[in-house]
C-alpha cells in the first residue's frame, strides 16, 4: 500500500512546476558578469571607446581649424589707372576708370614725364598674374623720345572670362551632404559620424574653351547627434570642407583652386522602428527630415581684358614748324588674369525613407550585425544665392528652386556592438551606399557611392 | 512548456560549457520552473526558494564543464538542486530529526481518496510537514534515494531515515483522510 502511495507523491513531485519570478534570472545574470569580471570591463570599454572619440574628435577639429585657417584668396580692389601706369602706358594722373560701369572717358591735360610714371609703377601693390598688352594702333606709333606724354582718353572692360571650378554652376545642385544615420530599435543614441570622400566628374569651363575634366574632391564631414526617447530628434553641428583639385586651372601659375565648403546650420530630425521578427532578424524603417544651409566659396580665375585709348604727345623740335607737339591717337587691349572669390550661399530639405535589413548574432558581451539596406530620399526645395568680390553685378543671383527631385539609395550595413549589459551597448558601425537619382533633375549629377562610420550607444527595452 | 530535443539541448550544454550567456538564458528557461518546484518541495517560503533557486543555478553552470554527458542531464540538475536546497536549510536552520519514536499505524487512505486530491494539494500536503518529515519523504519518495543514501546526505542513521519517512506517512495519511472527508472547498480553505 505503502508503494502506491509514494507513487501518487512521486508522480505529483515529478510534475511539479511553479514559475519562478523574473528577478531571479536578473540576479542570476548578475552574479554571473560579476564573477567574470565584467564588472571591470563595462567600465573599461566605455572609457576607451570615450577617449577613442575624443581623441578622433580632436584631430578632425584640428584639421578642420587648419583649414580654416587657409588664406582664401581675396582679389584686392583694382585700380586701372594704377595697372595702365604699371605697364608704362598712362600718367598716374589719369581719371579713375569706373570699374563696375566697365568704361570710363577722360579728358586730361596734364603732362607729367614719363620717369614718374616709371616709378609709379615700381610702388603700385596690384599682383598682375599675366599681362599680354595687345596693341592696335590707329595711327603708326611714332618713335618714343624723352619729350612725350601720354593721356588716356578712354577705358572700358571688353569682356570678362571667368574660369571657375564648375562648383558654383553645376556643383551648386550636387548634395554632398547625403547622411545615413544609425539605425537604432528603440533607442536613444548619440552619434557621432564621418561621412566619405568620394570623386565626380564635373564640366569646367576653362579659358581655352569648354572641356571635360576629372575633378577630386575629398569631402569630410564630422556631426553629432544626440537623440532621444523612441527617437531621434537633434540639433547637430557639422564641420565640413573640400579640398579641391582641379587639373584644368592648374597651369595658372600661382593659382592653387580651392574649394571651401561650409554648413552653416543644420539639423535632421530622425524617427525610427525597428521590428524584431526572430532572434538573429530585424527589420528597421523610420523617417528622416533633414535642413542645411550652408555657404562655399569659390575661387574664379577671371580674365579681364581692358581697352585703352590713349593720346600721346610727342614734342617737336622747336623751329619746326608751328607745332610745339604732335598728338597720336592709339587703342590697347590689356588682357590680364585676376582672382576672385564666389560666395555661394546654398539651403536644402529633404525627407528620407530608409528600411534595414539587419541579421545579428552575439556570443556573450560581443555582437555582429550586418545587411542591406534600401532607401528613398526626396529633396523638396532648394534655394541657391551667390555674388563674387570684384564682379557683384555679373555674378549676383539669386535663385529658388522647388523641385522634388528623389533618389534612391542601396546600401549594406555592418557593425558590432558590446553589450555593457542586457539592455546597454556600444556599437561601432559602418556603411556602403550607392546613390542612384530616380530623375533627370535629380540633386546629384552623378551616381555616387559614400561611406559611414559611426559611434554610437544603444538602449534595447 | 517547449520541449527541448535532445540534440538541442546537447548543443545548449556545449555552449553553456563555453561560457555562452544566451545559452545560459536558455537553459534557465527550460529547467526554472521545474527546479523551482523543487526548491518550494525543501524550503518552505518563497524567498528561500529563490535563494535556492538562484544558488542552485549558479552550481549548475560552474559545474557544467565538468558534467560529461553520462546519465540524464536533468538527473543531474535535480541532484545538484536537491544538494542545494539541504545545504541551504543545514546554514539557515538547524535540522531536528524526531529519532526513536515508535511507528503508529494509521490507516491508509484508499487510492480513490488520494486522487481526489490535485498535484499541488498533495504537495502542499508535504510542504506543511515538519522539516525533517519533510526533507526525508522528498528524498525518499520523490527523489528516488535510498535510506543508506539519505543518511550518508544528512549525516544521519538510516534508522532516522526511516522513522522519519514513517513519521510523514503517517502525518500525511490522516491529513488526507481528514481532508477527503470534508467538502472540497474545505480541503481549499484547510491547505491554504
Amino acid at each position: 500500500m505503502d508503494n502506491e502511495f509514494d507513487h501518487i507523491f512521486r508522480e505529483a513531485g515529478q510534475a511539479y512546476r511553479v514559475q519562478p519570478p523574473k528577478s531571479v534570472w536578473r540576479s542570476i545574470r548578475y552574479e554571473l558578469e560579476e564573477a567574470r569580471g565584467y564588472r571591470m570591463l563595462q567600465w573599461i570599454w566605455p572609457m576607451r571607446l570615450a577617449v577613442a572619440f575624443l581623441v578622433v574628435g580632436a584631430s578632425l577639429v584640428s584639421v578642420v581649424q587648419s583649414y580654416d585657417s587657409l588664406e582664401v584668396a581675396q582679389s584686392e580692389p583694382i585700380d586701372y589707372d594704377k595697372v595702365a601706369i604699371e605697364l608704362g602706358m598712362v600718367d598716374d594722373d589719369v581719371n579713375r576708370s569706373n570699374r563696375n560701369g566697365y568704361s570710363s572717358n577722360s579728358n586730361n591735360s596734364s603732362i607729367t614725364d614719363s620717369k614718374e610714371g616709371q616709378q609709379s609703377s615700381q610702388e603700385s601693390p596690384i599682383k598682375v598674374l599675366e599681362s599680354t598688352p595687345l596693341t592696335k594702333s590707329k595711327h603708326t606709333p611714332a618713335h618714343i623720345g624723352e619729350n612725350q606724354t601720354i593721356h588716356r582718353i578712354e577705358k572700358s572692360t571688353v569682356s570678362v572670362n571667368e574660369s571657375r571650378n564648375g562648383l558654383a554652376d553645376e556643383s551648386s545642385y550636387s548634395n554632398p551632404l547625403s547622411m545615413r544615420y544609425l539605425s537604432l530599435v528603440n533607442a536613444p543614441s548619440l552619434n557621432v559620424e564621418l561621412t566619405n570622400p568620394y570623386q565626380e566628374w564635373q564640366y569646367v569651363n576653362v579659358l581655352n574653351g569648354p572641356s571635360i575634366v576629372p575633378n577630386r574632391r575629398w569631402y569630410t564631414q564630422i556631426g553629432y547627434h544626440l537623440g532621444g526617447w523612441n527617437s531621434n530628434f537633434n540639433t547637430e553641428s557639422i564641420l565640413s570642407l573640400y579640398q579641391y583639385d582641379d587639373p584644368a586651372l592648374s597651369y595658372i601659375p600661382d593659382v592653387d583652386p580651392e574649394f571651401i565648403q561650409n554648413v552653416d546650420e543644420s539639423w535632421m530630425a530622425q524617427i525610427e522602428i525597428g521590428y524584431r521578427v526572430s532572434e538573429h532578424f530585424a527589420i528597421e524603417s523610420g523617417i528622416h527630415l533633414t535642413h542645411i544651409d550652408g555657404s562655399q566659396q569659390t575661387i574664379l580665375n577671371v580674365e579681364e581684358q581692358n581697352r585703352y585709348t590713349l593720346e600721346r604727345d610727342i614734342a617737336v623740335p622747336s623751329g619746326f614748324n608751328d607745332q610745339r607737339t604732335i598728338t597720336i591717337e592709339e587703342e590697347i587691349i590689356d588682357s590680364q588674369v585676376l582672382r576672385d572669390t564666389l560666395t555661394s550661399s546654398f539651403s536644402y530639405q529633404s525627407v528620407s525613407v530608409p528600411l534595414n535589413f539587419i541579421f545579428s548574432a552575439r556570443k556573450n558581451k560581443l555582437g555582429v550585425f550586418a545587411g542591406p539596406s534600401v532607401g528613398i530620399q526626396l529633396w523638396n526645395r532648394i534655394e541657391t544665392s551667390s555674388s563674387s568680390a570684384l564682379y557683384p553685378e555679373l555674378n549676383q543671383t539669386q535663385e529658388t528652386v522647388i523641385v522634388r527631385p528623389s533618389e534612391m539609395r542601396l546600401g549594406a550595413v555592418t557593425g558590432a556592438q558590446y553589450f555593457v549589459s542586457n539592455q546597454f551597448s556600444v556599437l561601432l558601425d559602418g556603411s556602403l551606399n550607392q546613390h542612384i537619382p530616380t530623375q533627370e533633375n535629380s540633386i546629384n549629377l552623378e551616381n555616387y557611392q559614400s561611406w559611414q562610420v559611426g559611434l554610437g550607444i544603444r538602449y534595447d527595452f | 512548456m517547449k520541449l527541448l530535443f535532445d540534440k538541442q539541448l546537447k548543443g545548449i550544454i556545449k555552449r553553456c560549457q563555453n561560457g555562452d550567456r544566451s545559452a545560459q538564458s536558455k537553459l534557465y528557461k527550460h529547467f526554472a520552473d521545474k527546479m523551482y518546484g523543487i526548491c518550494l518541495r525543501y524550503v518552505k517560503n518563497e524567498e528561500d526558494a529563490q535563494d535556492v533557486l538562484q544558488e542552485g543555478f549558479m552550481r549548475v553552470y560552474r559545474g557544467i564543464p565538468n558534467y560529461k554527458g553520462q546519465g540524464s542531464f536533468e538527473g543531474w540538475m535535480r541532484t545538484t538542486f536537491v544538494r542545494t536546497a539541504l545545504r541551504h536549510l543545514e546554514k539557515n536552520q538547524r535540522l531536528q530529526y524526531h529519532q526513536d519514536i515508535e511507528d503508529v499505524d494509521v490507516a491508509t487512505p484508499t487510492p480513490n481518496a488520494v486522487q481526489m486530491l490535485s498535484h499541488g494539494e498533495l504537495l502542499k500536503l508535504v510542504e506543511a510537514l515538519p522539516t525533517g518529515y519533510r526533507i526525508v519523504f522528498n528524498l525518499y519518495v520523490i527523489e528516488g534515494y535510498t535510506h543508506h543514501e539519505i543518511a550518508e546526505m544528512l549525516g544521519i542513521t538510516e534508522g532516522t531515515s526511516k522513522s522519519q519517512l514513517s513519521r510523514a506517512r503517517n502525518q500525511l495519511k490522516e491529513q488526507i483522510i481528514q481532508l477527503t472527508s470534508v467538502p472540497s472547498s474545505e480541503i481549499l480553505k484547510r491547505i491554504g
